[in-house]
């Protein structure tokens, strides 16, 4: 498909989508939170592994999966990127640190999306998801990729639909969308089931080729104490923020689990920002 | 999907979440579990443990994990562990994944930490910086509470005019903690200098000064 025909593809789903929420009453609300303002400013967020982590120091650039392997980092083989279609893109999620398994993170601030409104996009979910994990209604008989075509969203576009999945899925209030329930949302219509409700539920938002990490783009970077003090490359990030006023988190890890510190302390960044905007 | 409890007697160890190189050795990982006999899917971290209960876990399928390996987010080990009540999965300098009890695991760390540590000071006296520097995070990655280790390391930069990493360094450790080893940076910091003298104003009395005090050397 050209990129007339994928603009097109995208804007109409955000449209569908959009609409299929627009009708919708939303009860009241106690939350004191600027909706609008939060969706249009919620941070993108990626996280990763320590070794990834190093390559991206020693790099300076989130690379996706298809320029590592044009690069010969990694191998080509069949996986939900290679299966989606999204193997160029580095993969974000708009709001707090959702992929299991990874110990270091960066928050890359919302206007990164503006200079790819044609080959950027997003998702409603983790597009991963779609493979081996999340159910949906229509799954024996849609392939992960058509059900994949059917939620692409364009950015930064697909703010609009967060911003109105605030109002309509989460009762004006954004911090349950950052840190959701596993309960079935009344008037979803992306309808997904099962699988990590983290995945399911987050905005995906993939940009291609390669994303410089320091740069005025980049907000907040999030480590383990011990692996600040103990990983030259990681202190040297860290000394780089502080110079360029980069927020620095740092949290502890007992019993090795990093993931559980790495999400807690972007919810709590979270938490203290979304409430300014 | 988080799963419903399970007893950890039913579940092997297939891998687990991080790959690690030698620098980053050793430490405590968070187990990828399977269900013994199921191969279709595995359990990450985050979870919890009650009793003998896995409770909490993330399910992924197979293929996402096999994905996960492809992108080095985890590392399998080369043939899987029962998994056990009040066990811990660590990976030794050597590179070399250990499943121990908690309080053995603990123990064999302890031990890593006091050995490295005694290193580091014994080549911080020596003036051996890189050496001093490599020891102390081996000591650190294996108790990341080890306030010596913190010292040495913050003496380091210190002497190393390097502020901004000191200051760094100092932001990882309470408030309550770092008053308790200011003096002890500041004797590190002496004893440097009394090691290899420089040209020193006032000597080395305050953690907060020891930057604007010292000279470096020409």
């Amino acid at each position: 498909m050209d990129n007339q025909g994928r603009t097109q593809r995208l804007q109409s789903n955000l449209e569908r989508l959009y609409g299929a929420l627009s009708p919708i009453e939303a009860v009241s609300s106690e939350s004191s939170y600027n909706c609008q303002a939060v969706a249009q400013n919620l941070p993108l967020s990626h996280a990763t592994s320590y070794r990834n982590m190093v390559a991206i120091c020693e790099s300076g650039s989130l690379k996706s999966m298809q320029k590592l392997i044009d690069q010969g980092i990694l191998t080509h083989r069949m996986c939900a990127e290679t299966e989606l279609g999204t193997a160029n893109g580095v993969f974000f999620y708009a709001g707090a640190f959702s992929y299991p398994a990874t110990n270091f993170g960066f928050l890359f601030k919302a206007n990164i999306e503006e200079a790819h409104p044609v080959d950027g996009g997003a998702t409603p979910f983790d597009s991963g998801g779609l493979v081996k994990h999340f159910d949906w209604g229509t799954k024996t008989t849609e392939l992960p990729i058509e059900f994949f075509s059917r939620h692409e969203l364009p950015i930064p576009d697909y703010r609009r639909y967060l911003h109105r999945s605030f109002e309509v899925l989460y009762n004006r209030d954004p911090w349950r969308y950052l840190d959701p329930e596993d309960v079935t949302l009344a008037n979803d219509p992306v309808k997904l089931a099962n699988g990590d409700v983290r995945r399911r539920r987050t905005h995906e938002v993939r940009i291609p080729d390669s994303v410089l990490l320091r740069s005025a783009h980049l907000v907040a970077v999030f480590a383990p104490k011990n692996r600040i003090a103990a990983l030259p490359e990681v202190r040297a990030l860290f000394t780089w923020c502080r110079q360029n006023k980069v927020e620095r988190r740092s949290f502890d890890s007992p019993g090795g689990d990093d993931f559980s510190g790495l999400r807690s302390a972007s919810l709590d960044y979270l938490r203290e920002k979304i409430s300014l905007y | 999907m988080q799963e419903p409890p399970l007893d950890v007697s039913s579940l092997e160890i297939v891998g687990y979440s991080d790959v690690l190189s030698s620098g980053a050795l050793p430490s405590i990982v968070p187990p990828i579990f399977r269900r013994k006999g199921a191969v279709d899917s595995v359990l990450v971290a985050p979870y919890s443990f009650n009793g003998r209960y896995l409770c909490d876990a993330t399910e992924i399928s197979v293929e996402e994990l096999e994905s996960l390996e492809h992108r080095r987010e985890v590392t399998m080990l080369p043939a899987p562990i029962d998994a056990r009540k009040g066990y811990e999965l660590w990976v030794n300098p050597q590179g070399l994944p250990q499943y121990q009890t908690r309080s053995e695991a603990r123990h064999q760390l302890d031990l890593i930490a006091s050995q490295e540590l005694k290193k580091a000071s014994t080549a911080f006296a020596d003036s051996q910086l890189d050496e001093a520097e490599r020891h102390s995070s081996v000591a650190l990655l294996a108790d990341e509470h080890n306030l010596e280790a913190m010292a040495i390391k913050i003496a380091i930069a210190t002497v190393s005019n390097d502020s901004t990493s000191a200051e760094i360094l100092r932001e990882l450790v309470a408030q309550n903690s770092l008053n308790a080893i200011s003096a002890r940076i500041t004797e590190l910091c002496n004893q440097y200098y009394k090691a290899r003298p420089v040209a020193v104003t006032s000597g080395c009395h305050s953690i907060m000064r020891d930057v604007a005090m010292i000279r470096p050397r020409p």
